[in-house]
């Protein structure tokens, strides 16, 4: 009974990592809560599927696809609609709510509003201590953990990282050191929507797609994000292993409905207790 | 255009509307604008929380909600009047905004956004939880409405949307509403010039969410049922659009924006699901660049005056 719960809790924690960690990046850099990264995430399976069953293209071809589209996207978006009233937080948030609005509808209109049920390319399974797992479920956290520590790799061992840090810590300063921090924003709410693409890939291969799912990840991707600390981007993995497990356990001894009282509950009694949650190495408060 | 000549003009749209429903047999229409009517007075009372004390509160549709349910409940475990028990929920709504408000003291900008949705989200769970007490997805039905007839329902409603409107225009030019809208503005600057941010905040809350809750008993007894649906996003979602659109900050903004977006999304139902989608854009674009909506628009061709509000709050970056 308690490997069943490790095993679902890790693959189910990697997967919510590499769903917030787009969310607090982006945020951490411009400073804008993005209420429709949920759509992203989701829209980021969807691009894949598409690249898959319309256009023919092989997976890793349709990977790149979905991270380029979704990337680029959010690039444009940002920089022709956020960007230049990116101090104005009320509307900001207004603006990215519509979005969310937008891009689901856009979702149903064009996907339908039913599941749609995502190739499996690894039908094997692997025997873990008697407990059968999916091997695509295991390459699918694989994949995101290794979207993770690309990041961290990225992050902490390029010039092009500390020049990210730089500009996430102080805009002017970086811009006095020689920083173009709009080419930097730029990028970095490109990567952060890649990894999002790698996120939203990694649920639509292990769970399934469907624009219901939008609102559902939106919301854990605020949970995580606040209990790891508004614009925290390491406190995520902690807090989506937590998340994750508390997840799998109360799903099987409290029943579904858990899941959205869970992390209603983490993000009140988080943001009373402390606001710049648990994990971050900075003191940030929005 | 003068300013007395734009009295007159409203003042004979207005007389024109309120006769409307007499002269009139089309009673799709008029079940259209009785829901126009009741979004209306959400739209101007989310207006006083957000556009005037710049709290962006994503509850707003949860205490609308639980004023639906309060109001459901007096009716099938109480008996009592409709009308008392829609002046319960409002009450109810009241004593939740104060809740909210006080919780909300603690929150600005992002994060007061963010725990009002985690709220929003746990009225949802909890209603679709305790089934025996809400009804679940399927909800409660069989409430006693007001009024069956629909002419009757039309004017019950306008009535209320006029008295809303009213007396939270009233509030807005009031000294109290002078006071919100520097909080808004800058809430450092109002408390160093000796406004009690704290009293503020808290009876804008008090106040928009006393009309969210008679909205809400006003919708679930014209609808006759209430479900754990009346906390979906899409409410919201539509709710912020009506604010969006028609321009925050001004009150009358929310109402006009109410009018187009459902009047659009009724006559538009030949594009079925694209509607939401161009009324999402039209709201972005709006947003984005010319944050006074559809209020400011008219009032920029007919008075030639700007007007200041869509766009609240510049917090310091940290």
């Amino acid at each position: 009974m308690v490997l069943p719960i490790i095993i679902d809790g890790i693959l189910l924690g990697a997967l919510f990592a590499a769903s917030t960690i787009g969310l607090s990046m982006f945020y951490a850099v411009t400073g804008i809560f993005n209420l429709a990264h949920g759509a992203l995430l989701i829209l980021g399976g969807y691009l894949v599927y598409t690249a898959l069953s319309v256009l023919g293209m092989p997976l890793p071809a349709a990977i790149v696809f979905s991270i380029l589209v979704l990337g680029l996207g959010t690039m444009l978006f940002y920089k022709y609609m956020l960007h230049p009233i990116r101090t104005h937080h009320v509307t900001c948030i207004i603006i990215t709510l519509a979005l969310l609005l937008v891009l689901e509808r856009l979702t149903i209109v064009l996907y339908g509003p039913w599941g749609l049920p995502f190739p499996t390319f690894i039908p094997e399974t692997a025997v873990i201590g008697g407990v059968e797992v999916s091997l695509q479920k295991i390459a699918v956290t694989a994949l995101s953990l290794a979207a993770i520590a690309a990041l961290w790799l990225i992050m902490n061992k390029t010039w092009l990282g500390l020049a990210m840090r730089a500009t996430i810590d102080n805009m002017n300063a970086a811009t006095a050191a020689g920083i173009n921090t709009e080419k930097i924003i730029m990028l970095s709410v490109f990567i952060s929507a890649a990894i999002t693409a790698i996120g939203g890939i990694s649920i639509a291969s292990t769970l399934f797609l469907s624009p219901i799912l939008m609102s559902q990840m939106n919301m854990v991707a605020i949970a995580v994000a606040i209990l790891a600390g508004l614009g925290s981007l390491w406190g995520i993995v902690p807090a989506a292993f937590i998340l994750g497990f508390s997840d799998v356990v109360g799903a099987i001894y409290l029943g579904g409905w858990y899941r959205f009282v869970n992390l209603a509950i983490v993000i009140i009694i988080v943001l009373l207790v402390r606001p710049q949650g648990f994990f971050g190495a900075k003191e940030r408060i929005a | 255009m003068k300013r007395s000549d734009i009295y007159l003009i409203t003042a004979a749209i207005l007389a024109i509307y309120s006769i409307y429903p007499l002269l009139t047999g089309d009673t799709y229409l008029l079940r259209v604008l009785i829901l126009v009517h009741i979004f209306a007075i959400l739209a101007a009372s989310l207006d006083i929380i957000v556009g005037y004390t710049g709290q962006l509160t994503a509850g707003h549709t949860a205490v609308w909600g639980w004023g639906a349910f309060t109001t459901a409940w007096m009716i099938l475990w109480f008996g009592t009047n409709p009308l008392l028990a829609v002046f319960v929920g409002a009450l109810l709504g009241a004593l939740l905004g104060l809740g909210i408000g006080i919780l909300c003291l603690r929150f600005r900008y992002l994060l007061l956004t963010l725990v009002t949705f985690a709220l929003l989200v746990l009225s949802y769970a909890l209603a679709r939880q305790f089934t025996d007490i809400t009804g679940g997805e399927l909800g409660l039905h069989g409430i006693t409405p007001i009024t069956k007839n629909p002419i009757l329902s039309f004017y019950i409603t306008f009535g209320a949307l006029l008295i809303t409107v009213v007396s939270l225009f009233a509030l807005g030019r009031s000294r109290i509403g002078l006071r919100m809208k520097s909080i808004k503005e800058d809430e450092v600057a109002a408390e160093t010039i000796g406004i009690n941010t704290v009293r503020y905040k808290v009876l804008a809350n008090v106040i928009g969410s006393f009309y969210a809750g008679l909205a809400g008993g006003l919708y679930t007894t014209y609808t006759t049922s209430v479900g754990a649906s009346i906390f979906f996003l899409d409410h919201l979602l539509r709710l912020i659009l009506m604010w969006g659109i028609g321009g925050g900050g001004t009150i009358i903004g929310p109402v006009i924006g109410a009018y187009a977006v459902m009047l659009l999304s009724e006559y538009l139902r030949f594009i079925e699901e694209f509607r939401l989608i161009l009324l999402g854009v039209i709201m972005i674009l709006i947003m984005r660049f010319f944050p006074a909506g559809l209020y400011g628009m008219i009032n920029l061709t007919l008075m030639k005056t700007p007007v200041r509000g869509g766009r609240p709050n510049e917090p310091p970056k940290s």
